[in-house]
């Protein structure tokens, strides 16, 4: 297969970026009025990120994505929960969130959490926890203020989850329903950006799987 | 000083502020979202936003540099999916591979779009792309190689 070279490939983004910036005239648009209102896109989009039917909704996904990691640690049979899975260096498995409730087995979800499980969704509750072979125990912490779906806490291995992640996964979990996650440089992350980089991982629906020879590991719900 | 004297320098600081880094910001927007109207939207509201808060900044034109990435980050989050069915415009005159370019760029998933604009338009470091989207510098590689090998994979030779 011909392919563009890499270098091409920089050169023809830095080009296509510098003709369209282009497009953008200097001094056309609107004149600056602190007194128009609010676009979509400001406080009022924030406020209704934060609303509780959408704190409820994340929580649907969160919660699923802790029933994924109960699959995950009792797919094995005789593995118990939150043992850990001998595969070579930095093998993870996952353990069930402590505290995310119980939806059962289906991806996604049908049935709405508990009532009460909303509220509790508060600011660094852990809502999961990996367990690495190292002995290490990475916790998934609820952070709404986490700009990325998900990232590594600054100056820690533990993780966060935010309302856009929680945002992109209910826009993308009628199609995709993976999560991975990537040791870079030894440094665990997690990415639910599958839309662009499906193809390079190997499906394995239910369970958690690492790409022989990689450091990726992909995780997939288990079977509906 | 009195209140209304504040207040009085504070528009005047505004207004040199927006006069210096509209334009440069509205295209910092533009090539993030892909569309002119969004990008000015952007752009007003960040201005708001350091309108509203200039007592408690330090640095407003990083703050506004700030806003306006975090803005399009958000806006991306919640318009993939209707990105994805908008028909692109027509009418231009750019050789085929930017325009080529330029569409698959808009099909990136949004962060992936954001460092690669970051990083090929703006110039910035991968310590520098990492700060403004709060996140490691090794993701910020991880995003880029993988936008440039998805690219690469869909680029006409």
């Amino acid at each position: 297969m011909n392919l563009v070279a890499p270098e091409e490939v920089e050169a023809r983004v830095q080009r296509t970026l510098m003709r369209r910036a282009e497009d953008v005239a200097a001094g056309d648009g609107a004149a600056w009025d602190p007194a128009r209102p609010v676009s979509p896109f400001g406080g009022r989009a924030v406020r209704a990120r934060r609303s509780p039917a959408r704190l409820l909704a994340a929580a649907v996904v969160v919660a699923a994505i802790g029933a994924a990691a109960i699959g995950l640690s009792t797919m094995g049979g005789d593995e118990p929960t939150g043992s850990v899975v001998a595969d070579g260096g930095g093998t993870t498995v996952m353990t069930p969130p402590p505290t995310a409730p119980s939806t059962g087995s289906t991806w996604p979800p049908t049935t709405a959490p508990p009532t009460t499980a909303a509220p509790e969704l508060s600011i660094e509750t852990v809502v999961g926890t990996f367990a690495r072979a190292d002995g290490a125990v990475i916790r998934v912490t609820w952070y709404p203020e986490v700009a990325l779906g998900w990232d590594r806490r600054p100056g820690s291995e533990d993780l966060q989850v935010g309302e856009h992640g929680a945002n992109y996964w209910e826009g993308v979990d009628q199609r995709a329903s993976s999560l991975s996650i990537f040791f870079t440089d030894g440094v665990l992350s997690l990415d639910g950006d599958r839309l662009g980089m499906k193809d390079d991982l190997v499906a394995f629906a239910g369970g958690v799987h690492r790409t022989p020879g990689t450091t990726e590991f992909e995780i997939t719900p288990p079977p509906g | 000083m009195t209140i209304e004297t504040r207040a009085d320098a504070r528009d005047l600081e505004l207004t040199r502020l927006y006069t210096a880094e509209r334009d440069r910001l509205r295209r910092l927007a533009y090539l993030m979202t892909g569309q002119r109207a969004i990008a000015d939207e952007i752009v007003h509201d960040a201005f708001l936003r350091v309108h509203d808060r200039w007592s408690e900044i330090d640095a407003p034109a990083g703050y506004l540099r700030t806003t306006v990435v975090n803005l399009c980050r958000a806006w991306g989050n919640r318009a993939v999916m209707a990105r994805e069915r908008t028909p692109r415009s027509g009418g231009s005159v750019d050789p085929p591979e930017l325009d080529e370019t330029w569409e698959l760029l808009a099909r990136l998933p949004h962060d992936q779009r954001v460092v690669l604009v970051l990083r090929y338009y703006e110039d910035l470091s991968d310590t520098d792309i990492a700060a403004f989207m709060g996140c490691q510098p090794a993701t910020v590689r991880t995003r880029i190689h993988r936008a440039l090998r998805k690219l690469r994979k869909e680029m006409t030779p």
